[in-house]
């Protein structure tokens, strides 16, 4: 569905990612794990339109949407939920909420997605004319995610959803990700460092490391794979 | 909401008209308070759009008054015989005329706003605000150095000559030839000025209450997951550029047809640093409290007539004594999102 061939990403003469060849199938979980500084938020970055490609090619569903304007991207159906989550601190839960749904025009639709994600993340609609800025972390995060959901993407980016969050959440969190993969079928391309979460739900992984990747495989075999498990895993 | 707040605009224009009525028997020096009052709240409101709603930060809001201002004199007196001749010279004639001019000022101003402020808006913070006093003062050195509206003499009308020389200035080799001096029209009154503040404020409240308007707000709050959702961050930059920019034009075109008078030095860096103070004052973003800081600050210099050369410090005591007691201004940034459901 998302395929990335030979991506270069710069940032003046740094070269954040050299060469890094990525596939999201359909309807599946695909984590991108790796250390600080790797390059993992570069990528999602530039698939989302927002830091421009220097080389290299990302396509969805056959489009070439490589340097697009990220609205349009968004359009096409790719979302992100940003690193550090990112939320409209001034803005109140509901007002986040729509302006996830800036794009699109269908009232009714935006109406049913909100119900959805208040099923989704209940706490959210306890919250509902909450500043965004006097959220928990946990519950900006659920705010990041839903926000994304109400574009009504596709494929979903998750940008680091544990980072800074209390350690029981994480694992709610992790859940219902999990959940939205299987209830709809979202595909999902997941950017984590904490590598033993991330491969526990998703289906493949690649690892990255200075922006290129050494390591890929189905996510329960590099679970086991001695490297990760050095690396990452603390062992 | 919307039918409501269009009845309390169109309600607010009729009471202004009427009061216009009985403009005559105020005393010219509240009158003229009055005015400037107006006027501060279009410059304010307008550049609260831009640094207020969408976070960027302009210092040049004098350029684009001036431009708005320094255009429509110009229009208004070289063209006056055409103007005169077209529409008369009855009150109905020069409401045309002005609003011509208005909308010319205006425009213009819009106009420079977006040749500035697409390259410029890739700037963030500190470089913007740079970037838009340079702008300024160039607009301001530009004005000063202009024969055809009085360089830095100032510009109050213009000497039209039966052979069709015009000029702002007397000519010596024509000195015996018959001439008539189109003087700026005082086209600015109660009505004019206080149906644009009336406009500005339903146009900036309706705007940041609306879906679209929304987006100015988060890309204030951050450019970063602005664009991640699809907002195109430039467009909401330029477009808050661009409309704060028209809105200082019309205040200039306002000012120069009341003052009758424009000089060079009215649109310097400490007019534009003056209006940033009100903004700041007021609180960020908040539509009451900027309006309440602009009539505080018109009114307070009249108190402090007897040392006005101390006037900007003590605007700059008012702003550290803000900044240490009330950071986020008189009223803080929430205050206008309150929903009015």
């Amino acid at each position: 569905m998302l395929e990335i061939k030979d991506l270069q990403i710069h940032y003046g003469a740094i070269k954040a990612i050299r060469n890094i060849n990525l596939s999201v199938p359909e309807g599946s979980i695909v984590t991108l794990i790796g250390s600080n500084g790797a390059g993992k938020t570069s990528t999602l970055r530039a698939i989302s339109g927002i830091i421009k490609v220097a080389g290299g090619s990302i396509t969805y569903n056959g489009d070439n949407i490589t340097n697009l304007h990220p609205e349009k991207i968004v359009k096409m159906g790719i979302c992100q939920s940003p690193e550090g989550r990112l939320i409209f601190s001034n803005l109140t839960v509901e007002e986040n909420l729509l302006m996830g749904a800036y794009t699109r025009k269908d009232k009714q639709g935006i109406k049913d997605d909100l119900e959805f994600v208040f099923s989704f993340f209940p706490r959210l609609k306890e919250r509902i004319k909450q500043l965004g800025g006097t959220l928990s972390g946990g519950e900006q995060q659920m705010l990041a995610i839903s926000r994304a959901l109400m574009s009504k993407p596709k494929v979903l980016l998750l940008d680091e959803p544990s980072l800074g969050i209390a350690p029981l959440l994480v694992k709610t969190i992790f859940e219902k990700i999990v959940a939205l993969n299987h209830s709809t079928g979202i595909t999902i391309l997941l950017v984590e460092q904490n590598a033993n979460l991330a491969l526990s739900i998703a289906n493949y992984g690649y690892v990255l490391e200075t922006g290129e990747i050494i390591l890929e495989g189905k996510a329960d075999e590099l679970a086991k794979n001695e490297e990760v498990r050095k690396a990452y895993l603390g062992e | 909401m919307q039918v409501k707040s269009k009845l309390l605009f169109l309600s607010s224009i009729a009471v202004i008209f009427v009061i216009n009525l009985f403009s005559g028997s105020i005393d010219p020096y509240f009158y003229t308070v009055i005015i400037y009052i107006g006027i501060n709240i279009i410059l304010a409101t307008s550049l609260n759009l831009i640094n207020g709603y969408t976070g960027q930060f302009s210092l040049g809001h004098a350029g684009f008054m001036a431009i708005g201002g320094y255009l429509s004199i110009a229009l208004s007196t070289y063209f006056a015989p055409f103007f005169q001749s077209t529409f008369g010279t009855g009150a109905f004639g020069n409401a045309i005329t002005f609003i011509i001019v208005l909308l010319a000022g205006g425009t213009a101003a819009a106009l420079v706003g977006l040749l500035v402020g697409v390259p410029s808006l890739r700037l963030k913070g500190d470089y913007l605000a740079i970037t838009t006093l340079g702008f300024a003062e160039i607009i301001r050195v530009v004005i000063q150095n202009m024969d055809v509206i009085g360089a830095s003499q100032g510009f109050r009308g213009v000497y039209i000559y039966a052979n069709g020389v015009k000029s702002p200035q007397m000519v010596q080799d024509l000195v015996d030839m018959p001439t008539v001096f189109y003087a700026v029209p005082q086209f600015t009154n109660f009505f004019w000025t206080f149906l644009f503040v009336a406009i500005i404020i339903y146009y900036v409240s309706n705007l940041i209450n609306s879906t679209y308007g929304r987006g100015f707000l988060s890309v204030k709050d951050d450019e970063i997951a602005a664009e991640s959702m699809g907002i195109n961050t430039t467009k909401f930059k330029v477009s808050a550029f661009v409309t704060g920019a028209f809105f200082a034009g019309i205040a200039g075109v306002l000012y120069g047809h009341f003052n009758l008078y424009l000089n060079p030095e009215d649109f310097n860096f400490l007019k534009s640093v003056e209006i940033v103070v009100m903004v700041i004052l007021g609180g960020m973003g908040s539509m009451i409290g900027v309006i309440i800081a602009a009539v505080l600050l018109t009114i307070l210099p009249e108190f402090l007539r007897s040392v006005s050369e101390y006037r900007m410090i003590i605007y700059a005591l008012l702003l550290i004594i803000m900044m240490l007691t009330r950071p986020q201004g008189l009223f803080g940034f929430k205050v206008k999102l309150k929903k009015k459901k």
